[in-house]
């Protein structure tokens, strides 16, 4: 299974976390909600810069996965949790940071 | 053109000296771009080991600093649209987000355009202005009305000074050039 590094800020710099490209978007997530911010970076060199207003909210998550085992009519919340791991076709690396805000 | 640079500290100090010298030179033409930096604040003995002033300086309003750089200055502080709303473009250099929103609400409304240039201990955020208020608007805590300073606390508390006000202030310089040459700018977030 394809594997994507997530960096993510740390008091030493940043701690790596390797994972797989399923799991990715859950982590990501989880970390916006920390109110972090995370720098997607495509294979074709694009990013796109994601905040915890991008991030599905936990309830979100778990309707998300009961979904996959109950057969029922797609909710609004599992369309959030689609349209946020639509973010990562084609992902290259991940970067979350803290917000930065002096001047 | 008329450009604005909103804060003189970590990164607005830095970028004004990057956009002087290329005016001396005539990288920038004169008779095109006039500059102008706001500030109110005067320089402080613990400005000096980060932001681009001297020993001369303390005491002086820290657009008085700048003057050298062939720019214009105001010794204010930007509370108000109307401070703004004849400029063509917005340098935001300031350190608080309540001074953001008012920039980025006003320049969206006004159709002013702005970059944002921003760092924080090892991190630096440079944006360009986006499509619209909500898209930008994700970037500011509107509740949080704390000024923070390029440099973390407990950085300043080892005796430790990042780089990276300058980085930022590099980074908002090209992408001030490449607004001015037409050239697309995209967000940038990292920390080093």
């Amino acid at each position: 299974m394809d594997k994507i590094e997530i960096l993510i800020e740390s008091d030493q710099g940043h701690d790596t976390l390797l994972t797989n490209l399923e799991d990715a978007p859950k982590k990501v997530s989880d970390e916006l909600n920390k109110d972090k911010w995370a720098t997607i970076k495509k294979k074709d060199g694009t990013t796109e810069l994601l905040t915890k207003s991008d991030a599905p909210a936990v309830d979100d998550w778990k309707n998300s996965f009961k979904k996959k085992v109950e057969v029922s009519a797609p909710s609004i919340s599992s369309e959030t949790v689609d349209k946020f791991k639509n973010k990562f076709e084609d992902v290259e690396s991940v970067m979350v940071t803290g917000k930065a805000k002096g001047g | 053109m008329k450009v604005l640079i909103v804060g003189g500290g970590g990164i607005g100090s830095y970028l004004t000296k990057f956009i002087g010298e290329y005016l001396l030179k005539g990288l920038i033409d004169f008779n095109e771009v006039t500059i102008i930096i706001m500030d109110d604040d005067i320089v402080e003995l613990k400005n000096l080991n980060h932001q681009n002033f001297e020993i001369e300086d303390l005491g002086n309003p820290k657009v008085d600093a700048l003057k050298k750089y062939n720019v214009l200055t105001i010794n204010e502080r930007l509370t108000n649209s109307k401070q703004f709303i004849d400029y063509d473009m917005i340098l935001c250099c300031v350190d608080n987000d309540t001074t953001r929103a008012l920039i980025y609400l006003t320049c969206h409304d006004r159709g002013i355009e702005f970059i944002d240039i921003r760092s924080q201990g090892k991190r630096v955020f440079c944006s360009p202005k986006g499509i619209s208020y909500e898209e930008d608007s994700k970037f500011l805590d509107l509740k949080d009305t704390t000024n923070y300073s390029c440099q973390e606390k407990k950085d300043l508390k080892n005796g430790q000074i990042q780089f990276t006000n300058r980085i930022a202030a590099s980074i908002g310089f090209q992408m001030f050039l490449n607004y001015l040459r037409k050239a697309p700018n995209h967000k940038i977030n990292f920390v080093v």
